[in-house]
């Protein structure tokens, strides 16, 4: 017996259906949790880098809010100090010691505002640098050499040039209306500040500014607290897109190369872009991006202040925030290998019994098919169904062995048998036929013999009956054509009259023509005579009145006669036409009676002799016809007697025929019986 | 008939109604001889068409010209109907001297239909055309047969052809 290959055997197919599912299971156990666990990772992050940025954000937009409110307060107090230059310069003075945070604060009037430039010049009452050289009122009060130092004072400068004058003094003549205007940062003595500027009104015009300068470095503070409550570097631009903080400046080690610098000059100049585009308010946009100097892919955090349009960026590498993650998804990998390897053995080893059970019976079948019932089956112990499948096939190996050598012994006996019947109705069935085949050929023949005497007598009585036929037909019309031939002979004297008649009417109109011309002629004559009397009668005046007349009278009897004669002349040409066409007619048809009569006695006479012939063989067909029918009445009652014959044969055939043909099938069925059990070797 | 013939009679002379060239004619009794059936002319040489020739008429030998063809027109078959009106042409010849016998000439005409008074003045009726060519012709009447326009024999022919018909006839006669 064939070994299966290991996809087609039984331990095989239990490995395959069991633990390859498993695997498929586990492997989708752990894509799944470490598709959901970086979601929530991502979900993670977006909530801590918004919540920070926001924060930082709104603390930013807070402080910038606070001091334009201080630039605002001191714009305000020149509602009752405008002009009042000295308490004006203490104002700014006070407000400078008030707070470490400001590093200056200061008023700036335009030329002449209050009218007192020149009488300052000219008095004592302000120190000289609280003004410039024509006497404007600029006073600036400072800290010197940091927050914490002394306060001094010194002119302001720069007023045409710098954006804390241009912009705030621009804003107002477009609007009309003061607003409080937040610098772009600077760097000054290795410190980078901001201005916030208010426009100071007087009667609804530009007057001047007030405003405070302060440190940035309270940025540094923000940046610190957020990388150490969710280790994200933080990155702060101004409106116009410099660097105010960056990630290496919120550490310990002081000031970052970048700081101060536009966006656009660092290599962060595309991110930067997408940073800008983020607007204020609501909450906080989160993306992630390679950051172009770590060359790592990160999270970003960004919102803008609603106050100075900053804008606030949270880090987070995102390798750092998936570290977790990864060796979450690591571990289920090993647990979920080793729990198949665990599936994979166990399974091998209950499938290996089985196999050898089903393989010993699938042995056994096979040599049982091939007819080998010589060996027995082993017994087995097993209570399974494998075991319950080796036991039915050892009582099934008993049992085909007791049945098959009853079948051999019962085979050769009937074989015997049915030898003998298939011989004797083969010698029964050769007799029957050849005597079947001698009656065929006699009733045949017979048969022959009495169709063509039929059909002769037939045809005789239809010859016979044509003649006379045809006998009766002839002297029909033997006495048509005498009576035929009468006719046209009277016909012919009669044409022959009427030609004769036709010329003499001819004749004596050719006469009545002569007669006519003559009269014509006279007529003719008489009209000229008449009308040369009337001329004779008009020239012999009123002698020949009387003759006038009578000449008229002749002259018109003479028209008469002339008219009439031209009418008969007319009648009697017709006349001659009609005759002499009448005659001509008459000659052809006489010509034509004449042939008539000579072919109607022709054919009468041969009408005559065929009669006679037709009569005389009648007589003959008669007699051949009588005989003919008895001799056809003898052949057929012959006939009749070898069918009946013949059926019988026919019939004795037919069941010879069908008894061989059930032996041979009885031998035939017997050989496959045997041959069959042949196949099958018995124990002894 | 009869009261319009005798006035007729009264009133107009006595007319020749005749045809020829498919035209009807009339001539006074006065100026016609006799009319005669059909007679044969012997043609003559180098003549114009409308002589038919010469006859002999009572022992005189008088030319024979057909009127169809003097006027212009075809002149028709020769039939039984055709007639020879002898007239009297009045013509002289060259010298002043009567011609003939007072210049007779047979006209050929196709056929004569009756004799008749008509009525030359009457309302409707047309004095006729008259220049050189048709000057023989006169007045115009509406008889029962048709129009007729009268024919004066005497004005028949021109002096060349008088002279043409007389010398020959004077030529034949001697």
């Amino acid at each position: 017996m064939q070994k299966p290959s290991l996809f087609n055997s039984l331990s095989g197919r239990l490995l395959l259906l069991g633990v390859l599912p498993a695997l498929v299971v586990i492997a989708g156990i752990v894509a799944w949790s470490a598709i959901d666990g970086y979601r929530s990772v991502r979900r993670a992050e977006e909530k801590i880098l918004g919540a920070n940025v926001q924060g930082a954000a709104a603390e930013l937009s807070s402080r910038n809010d606070r001091w334009n409110n201080v630039a605002q307060l001191m714009a305000k107090s020149q509602e009752s100090l405008f002009g009042k230059r000295a308490e004006t310069s203490e104002f700014a003075r006070e407000t400078t010691s008030a707070s470490d945070l400001i590093l200056s604060s200061y008023f700036v009037y335009e030329p002449n505002a209050d009218g007192k430039d020149e009488a300052s010049l000219k008095g004592t009452e302000l120190p000289r640098e609280a003004m410039d050289k024509t006497g404007r009122f600029l006073p600036v009060w400072y800290h010197v050499g940091g927050a914490a130092g002394e306060v001094r004072l010194k002119p302001s400068v720069g007023m045409e040039t710098l954006e804390y004058y241009v912009v705030p003094k621009s804003e107002f003549a477009k609007s009309n209306i003061a607003t409080a205007t937040l610098t772009e940062p600077y760097v000054k003595e290795n410190q980078m500040l901001v201005s916030h500027v208010f426009p100071i009104v007087v009667q609804g015009k530009f007057a001047g500014i007030a405003g405070v300068n302060r440190s940035l470095e309270i940025l540094s503070d923000i940046a610190t607290t957020i990388k150490q409550r969710s280790s994200a570097d933080v990155f702060i631009l101004s409106a116009g897109g410099k660097f105010l903080v960056t990630p290496d400046s919120a550490g310990a080690e002081g000031a970052s190369p970048m700081n101060g610098k536009m966006v656009s000059e660092t290599a962060y100049r595309v991110l930067g872009a997408q940073w800008m585009s983020v607007t204020a308010g609501g909450t906080a946009d989160v993306f992630e991006s390679v950051d172009p100097v770590l060359n790592e892919v990160c999270f970003y955090g960004v919102e803008r202040t609603t106050v100075g349009g900053w804008t606030v960026v949270a880090r987070r590498v995102r390798a750092d925030a998936m570290r977790d993650e990864n060796f979450m998804i690591a571990r289920n990998l090993v647990i979920g290998l080793l729990g198949m390897l665990f599936v994979a053995g166990l399974m091998f080893a209950v499938s290996r019994g089985i196999t050898a059970r089903v393989r010993t019976a699938a042995e056994a079948a096979d040599r049982i098919a091939r007819g080998d019932l010589t060996q027995t089956i082993v017994e087995t112990e097993n209570r399974d169904e494998s075991g319950q499948l080796m036991r039915s096939m050892r009582a099934m190996d008993g049992n085909l062995n007791s049945l098959v050598g009853n079948v051999k012994q019962a085979g050769i006996r009937l074989n015997s048998t049915a030898t003998e019947i298939a011989a004797t109705s083969k010698q029964q069935e050769a007799s029957s036929a050849t005597f079947g085949a001698a009656s065929n050929q006699i009733a045949a023949a017979v048969k022959e013999i009495s169709a063509t005497g039929q059909d002769l007598t037939k045809t005789v009585d239809s010859v016979s009956r044509m003649a006379a036929e045809t006998a009766s037909l002839a002297a029909t019309g033997r006495t048509g054509l005498q009576g035929m031939e009468g006719v046209m002979r009277d016909l012919d004297g009669a044409t022959t009259s009427i030609a004769e008649k036709l010329n003499a009417i001819n004749e004596r109109s050719q006469k009545i023509t002569t007669v006519i011309t003559t009269i014509t002629k006279v007529a003719d004559q008489t009209n000229i005579l008449s009308i040369n009397a009337a001329i004779e009668a008009e020239k012999a005046g009123e002698y020949g009145s009387g003759f006038l007349v009578i000449a008229r009278e002749i002259r018109r009897l003479a028209d008469q006669t002339a008219s009439a004669t031209l009418d008969i002349e007319q009648m009697v040409r017709q006349m001659q036409g009609a005759v002499s066409a009448g005659v001509m007619e008459m000659d052809r048809f006489s010509d034509q009676v004449r042939r008539g009569v000579r072919d109607v006695v022709a054919a009468g006479s041969q009408m005559t002799e065929i009669i006679d012939r037709v009569n005389r063989s009648t007589d003959s067909f008669k007699q051949v016809n009588e005989s003919m029918q008895a001799q056809s009445e003898g052949a057929q009652q012959i006939s009749d007697a070898m069918g009946s014959l013949v059926g019988n044969a026919n019939q004795t055939v037919q069941s010879a025929r069908e008894f061989g043909r059930a032996a041979a099938d009885l031998q035939s069925a017997i050989g496959l019986l045997r041959e069959a059990v042949s196949k099958f070797n018995l124990r002894e | 008939m009869s009261s319009l013939a005798v006035h007729s009679l009264a009133v107009n002379p006595l007319a020749v109604i005749w045809r020829a060239g498919g035209l009807l004619f009339s001539t006074n009794v006065g100026a016609v001889v006799e009319v005669l059936a059909p007679v044969r002319a012997n043609p003559a040489p180098a003549v114009p068409g409308w002589v038919r020739g010469l006859f002999v008429y009572r022992g005189t030998i008088i030319p024979l010209v057909d009127v169809a063809k003097l006027l212009g027109r075809t002149s028709g078959e020769d039939r039984m109907t055709n007639r020879v009106l002898v007239v009297r042409s009045g013509r002289r010849d060259g010298t002043g001297g009567e011609v003939g016998d007072a210049g007779l000439v047979g006209l050929w005409v196709e056929s004569v239909l009756e004799l008749d008074r008509p009525e030359y003045r009457a309302a409707g009726s047309h004095p006729g055309f008259s220049n050189e060519a048709s000057r023989f012709l006169g007045a115009v009447a509406e008889t029962r047969f048709g129009t007729v326009q009268d024919v004066r024999p005497e004005e028949l022919f021109t002096a060349e052809q008088a002279e043409l018909l007389w010398a020959r006839v004077k030529a034949g006669a001697s």
